[in-house]
């Protein structure tokens, strides 16, 4: 774990964000390979530039070459997907949240200090796969902590609800 | 107009992202061992990526290979 729980505070669920914006990310820098591919077929057809030596094998090398660079962006994507987490324990919310590879945010609220919790579905997609925003707003605090495209935003409320009235039995890790 | 591109600057190029695999390995490798939270999805992931990289590497080696193989003759 990333994060220091007190002695006698435990783990009621874990929630993570929904995959779908992560894979859509990938999918358009997958498709930004064909650029290179498209330009080759380019480079092809057209007389005025020509290259010593063999050009496929060349013009291979630079398509690897960005295979290479979309390939770690794209890892980028879902480690920082991967790394982000909904921990509710018995006394704390803690969202953890990857930001890109050298920024993290942690952010800790107290379950006693909890006023309101405010489930946000909004659009085709997000109706369709059941992800949303959650906000919360505690004691004491004029902004609103803002979670956003998290799998099932209403059983993550309702988790956190029994958290809050002690009724969920709880999950050592 | 003719370009011609030497094997020897494929080749540093080559080395560039052998650099820019481990740079990237050893942040990886940070944020798994760190905040991973499951030992599973951290070697699922560390099995991927460097499988994957080592299969385009070795790609870019044979066409390189290829390209100067080629040039000499």
């Amino acid at each position: 774990m990333s994060f220091n729980l007190d002695k006698d505070e435990n783990v009621v669920y874990e929630a993570r964000r929904n995959w779908f914006y992560v894979w859509a990310r990938s999918v358009t820098v997958f498709f930004s390979i064909l650029v290179p591919i498209v330009l080759f077929a380019i480079f092809k057809s057209v007389d005025f530039i020509k290259i010593e030596g063999n050009s496929d094998a060349l013009f291979m090398i630079l398509i690897l070459v960005w295979f290479f660079v979309a390939w770690n962006i794209i890892f980028i994507f879902w480690t920082n997907h991967f790394l982000d987490i909904l921990v509710i324990t018995n006394k704390h919310l803690i969202d953890i949240e990857q930001k890109g590879i050298f920024s993290r945010e942690v952010s800790v609220i107290q379950l006693s200090k909890i006023q309101d919790i405010t489930t946000d579905v909004n659009g085709f997609i997000p109706t369709i796969m059941s992800f949303g925003d959650l906000s919360i707003q505690s004691a004491g605090s004029h902004t609103r902590f803002v979670i956003k495209d998290l799998d099932n935003p209403d059983f993550v409320r309702s988790k956190i609800k029994q958290a809050i009235s002690g009724e969920v039995p709880v999950d050592k890790q | 107009m003719e370009i011609f591109i030497s094997a020897n600057l494929l080749w540093v190029l080559f080395v560039i992202l052998i650099s820019a695999l481990i740079f990237f390995g050893v942040i990886f490798n940070y944020h798994w061992n760190h905040y991973g939270i499951n030992e599973s999805e951290r070697k699922v992931a560390k099995v991927i990526y460097y499988f994957v990289s080592a299969l385009i590497l070795f790609a870019i080696v044979f066409f390189i290979g290829l390209y100067e193989f080629e040039n000499v003759i």
